[in-house]
């Protein structure tokens, strides 16, 4: 059979081909195992050179838990950090190319490849007359006749073929057929043969391996292909872009909708969903009897810090580990997903229940704050009065001793320089922000109020303090205000946000997994009590902890002191009407009790007196005045159809007179909040129109 | 988990096995809405009950409810709290027992007036757990009043949930950002965690 294709047996260009194929894979390959070497590092060595972190763990207090923590992590890390499969694929994949790099490619000539201005060797913006001059000075050098004698015949070819060469090169610079073949084929001498061939010897395709090929190439696609697409469609599937298993998703967002409105939502209720998602289930159906009764437990085990084992319990110490490593990631989906629900009470009781989980307190009680510290005796601390950092930095030593139940005074050195280091956060001014308009003196607004309609952002002005710090300095207005430079007006919220350095990783030496310190903030309408629509993703990772350093007269006097800004970008433009909107703005840190923030912050729309803003303000007036209408008319008619009469006490008719009124008004004002739930209630004055307007017929 | 139901054909009533009950609570109070449900349809008369209005709300019942309430009303004004809360107690109870199909509007102002009387003078008779469920109950039904916040930051304070009582203070006086009681309340409250905190401004 003649064959119209000429096949690769020399090895010309199937090396090529493999090595392509192979740096395709090994790469990416390569740069994820780096990077997870390089993520995965040691946390202390990364805290170490950041200052005001705290420079311990499991290892360094000689905790109870120490052994099997390590043992979790060196599993988790040895093997699967440096010498796992993906290590002896990259190996062996590099030391392939080499091989296939170093002794099957057979340098080929690349005669297609015709660039007369690199024969000449001259620059490509040269003048005709300076190709002359280069031709002319070339050609005496190699020009057949004036070679010297003495070459032997193989060097008399190389430069005869040289002298064609740059014969070629001139005449493709300057004669006018020549250069056209040039400029049109990319060849002096006109169009070159163009050549079909497989990357493969010839007996693969023709000759008695011909049937191996095709295995291979079924293989290849009938088997292989089939089963990467599936695999990646299958994990696509069923697990969300977060890393959650649908099903645990599902069963979050099931939860959520049957919440009733009515019922406290608490920590163990939510840990009690936790425990029932497809993760936990999976990781854990192997354990006896009743797998959801021992996850439970072991993991109350880990709220409680209960090391006292049984027989039985040692062998679930690992389990145990492996669980409580699952439970941050899951609460913050669920997180994730209440918040779309836009339910407060379960952010931020899940929140919390994140810390109890990470820092090995029980959820219950008042006392986290003190059981965060290492050494400390639960039952002792849960017997007196002391329930906050700030208060066991006013007592003396011995008081110190008894609060915390420690007798052993290193120890308790060591538990004050933690509690000493754990990041509190003093508000200083907490404002809604809309770059370049709050210049009072040229005529803008007064701090503190947007014009309407505009992209805020709320920007929160703060001091690091530890518990250890007392008061508060006196900072100057002018430190408070932001430079507003060229790169701030165009991004405040990223530009101010990551000035800052990262912050350190999470002291937790009952956790088994190591992560980054941060605040999540929140914010909150007080209207309704509901998450603001994209609140949920401001994360306060970068803060100076300069301030922890500081000694309690340097922290009062301001010196050198660190003024630090978080800045929270709002999703949607303020409101358009005109007025004063109430929120509450939560910032909830991910791992330390006593650091969190909750504020009332308030929104004052103002239209700015420019002329330009005039037509819009008559507009929202009108609004104003339709809505104002409406609410009025409601609450007439709904006072007269209650049939309960006014009560004549004194003592409780302070409340219940104000209650009489204020239930009729709120119960109509429950009804309408109701029907905007769904539209978002960042107070489009347009939804209002609608719901009054059907009231009113 | 398998849990077998009965139906009795006579009574038209569903029934959880007792030790169930203890088990899974959640299906317990399902199974009883169910049964309560299918109990007043086949009191009421008729296939369908009438739709709620002002008109068919039940008056007898308002009246004896009015009875009850201003009978707590009497004795929180004499200083007799106990007694008081007990009346606001059978009041609750007997508001609980209108049929299912009137007026919810009607129902939902009555439940708010007792909860919130009760609340008081659970406060009165340090009963806070209970004046801070009563208080939750009338925020969660979204009557939002100053007043409400109050009670719920009252109950908070003296449970010793000084930040809840806070923020349940700051949230009361986004609605009126004047009144007097809830910002002495907040002052106080705002103090108190200082003093907790072993701070000071």
């Amino acid at each position: 059979m003649a064959s119209e294709y000429t096949y690769d047996d020399e090895g010309e260009t199937w090396p090529f081909f493999v090595l392509a194929v192979l740096s395709f894979i090994l790469i990416p390959l390569t740069i994820s195992w780096g990077l997870r070497i390089y993520r995965q590092d040691n946390p202390l060595s990364i805290n170490k050179d950041i200052k005001g972190a705290i420079l311990e763990n499991e290892t360094t207090l000689e905790l109870e838990n120490t052994i099997e923590i390590n043992k979790f992590q060196k599993k988790q890390k040895s093997s699967a950090k440096y010498f796992n499969k993906t290590f002896f694929a990259i190996v062996i994949g590099w030391a392939l190319c080499l091989y296939i790099a170093k002794y099957q490619t057979v340098e080929t000539q690349l005669i297609g490849a015709f660039d007369p201005y690199t024969i000449l060797d001259i620059s490509a913006f040269s003048s005709e007359k300076e190709v002359k001059s280069r031709y002319r000075k070339l050609s005496l050098k190699f020009h057949p006749d004036k070679l010297p004698k003495d070459l032997t015949d193989a060097a008399k070819e190389e430069m005869e073929a040289n002298f064609i060469q740059i014969n070629l090169a001139y005449k493709a610079l300057t004669d006018e057929v020549t250069r056209n073949n040039f400029l049109r084929y990319g060849h002096p001498d006109g169009p070159q043969e163009i050549k079909h061939g497989i990357a493969i010897p010839k007996i693969f395709v023709e000759g008695k391996y011909s049937s191996l090929m095709i295995v291979v190439y079924f293989l290849l696609i009938g088997g292989v292909l089939p089963f990467i697409v599936g695999s990646w469609w299958n994990n696509v599937k069923t697990h969300t872009k977060r890393g959650l298993h649908i099903d645990t998703a599902a069963l979050f967002a099931r939860k959520l909708a049957d919440k009733s409105p009515t019922k406290v939502i608490t920590p163990y209720e939510l840990l009690d969903w936790v425990c029932q998602s497809q993760e936990i289930v999976s990781m854990t159906s192997h354990l006896p009897l009743n797998p959801q009764i021992v996850v439970k437990h072991l993991i109350s085990r880990h709220l409680f810090r209960d090391f006292e084992l049984t027989q039985d319990e040692t062998k679930y110490e690992r389990e145990k580990l492996a669980i409580v490593a699952q439970l941050p990631k899951l609460i913050d989906g669920l997180i994730e997903i209440a918040s779309i629900f836009r339910f407060t009470d379960v952010v931020l009781a899940a929140s919390d229940l994140r810390k109890c989980v990470v820092q090995g307190v029980p959820p219950i009680g008042k006392y986290q704050e003190i059981l965060q510290l290492p050494y400390v005796d639960p039952k002792v601390v849960s017997q007196q009065e002391v329930k906050k950092l700030g208060k066991l930095f006013t007592l003396n030593k011995e008081e110190q001793k008894k609060a915390l139940g420690i007798s052993d005074d290193a120890k308790l050195e060591t538990a004050l320089s933690i509690a000493k280091s754990i990041p509190m956060i003093r508000v200083l001014d907490a404002a809604f922000v809309v770059p370049g308009e709050n210049n009072e003196a040229e005529g803008g607004l007064p701090s503190g109020s947007v014009p309407p309609s505009a992209q805020a952002h709320i920007s929160i002005k703060f001091l690091i303090k530890s518990p250890y710090h007392k008061s508060c300095p006196e900072i100057d207005d002018e430190d408070l205000k932001d430079e507003e430079t060229i790169e701030y007006m165009r991004d405040p919220v990223t530009t101010t946000n990551e000035s800052q350095p990262l912050l350190p990783y999470t002291y937790a030496p009952y956790f088994p997994s190591n992560f980054r310190n941060n605040w999540f903030g929140y914010l909150i309408s007080q209207r309704d009590n509901k998450l603001v629509e994209g609140s949920s993703v401001a994360t306060l990772e970068n803060v100076s902890l300069a301030n922890l350093a500081l000694t309690k007269e340097q922290f009062i006097k301001g010196e050198g002191l660190t003024i630090s800004t978080f800045k929270i970008a709002l999703t949607t433009p303020t409101p358009g009407a005109e007025g004063n909107y109430t929120f509450r703005l939560v910032l909830k840190n991910n791992g330390y009790f006593g650091c969190d923030v909750d504020i009332p912050i308030t929104m004052t729309v103002e239209q700015p007196k420019v002329p330009a803003g005039k037509i819009l303000t008559k507009k929202v007036r009108k609004i104003m005045e339709i809505q104002g209408d409406a609410d009025e008319e409601d609450d007439d008619t709904d006072y007269s159809g209650s049939d309960i009469s006014d009560p004549e006490e004194d003592s409780l008719a302070g409340a219940l007179a104000a209650l009489r009124g204020g239930s009729v008004k709120s119960s109509a004002k429950g009804e309408e909040e109701e029907e905007e739930d769904d539209e978002g209630d960042n107070e489009s004055i347009f939804t209002d129109i609608n719901t009054d307007t059907e009231d009113e017929s | 988990m398998n849990v077998p139901l009965a139906y009795d054909a006579k009574t038209k009533q569903l029934s959880l096995p007792k030790e169930a009950e203890r088990v899974v609570p959640l299906v317990k109070l399902e199974v009883d809405q169910l049964n309560t449900l299918v109990q007043e349809l086949i009191a009421n008369g008729s296939d369908v009950p009438p739709p709620p209005t002002p008109e068919n709300f039940n008056k007898d019942m308002s009246k004896m409810i009015k009875k009850l309430y201003e009978g707590g009303v009497q004795a929180f004004k004499q200083g007799k709290y106990e007694e008081s809360a007990k009346q606001f107690n059978i009041g609750v109870a007997m508001i609980a027992r209108r049929t299912k199909f009137e007026s919810f509007q009607g129902t939902l102002q009555e439940l708010g007036l007792f909860l919130m009387s009760r609340a008081d003078a659970y406060l009165k008779t340090k009963n806070y757990l209970g004046a801070f469920n009563d208080a939750d109950m009338l925020i969660g039904m979204m009557m939002v009043t100053p007043d409400n916040f109050l009670r719920r930051g009252v109950a908070n304070y003296l449970l010793g949930n000084y930040e809840d009582a806070r923020a349940d203070y700051q949230r009361g006086l986004s609605f009126d950002p004047d009144n007097q009681r809830l910002t002495t309340e907040l002052e106080i409250v705002l103090d108190k965690i200082l003093e907790e905190n072993g701070d000071y401004l």
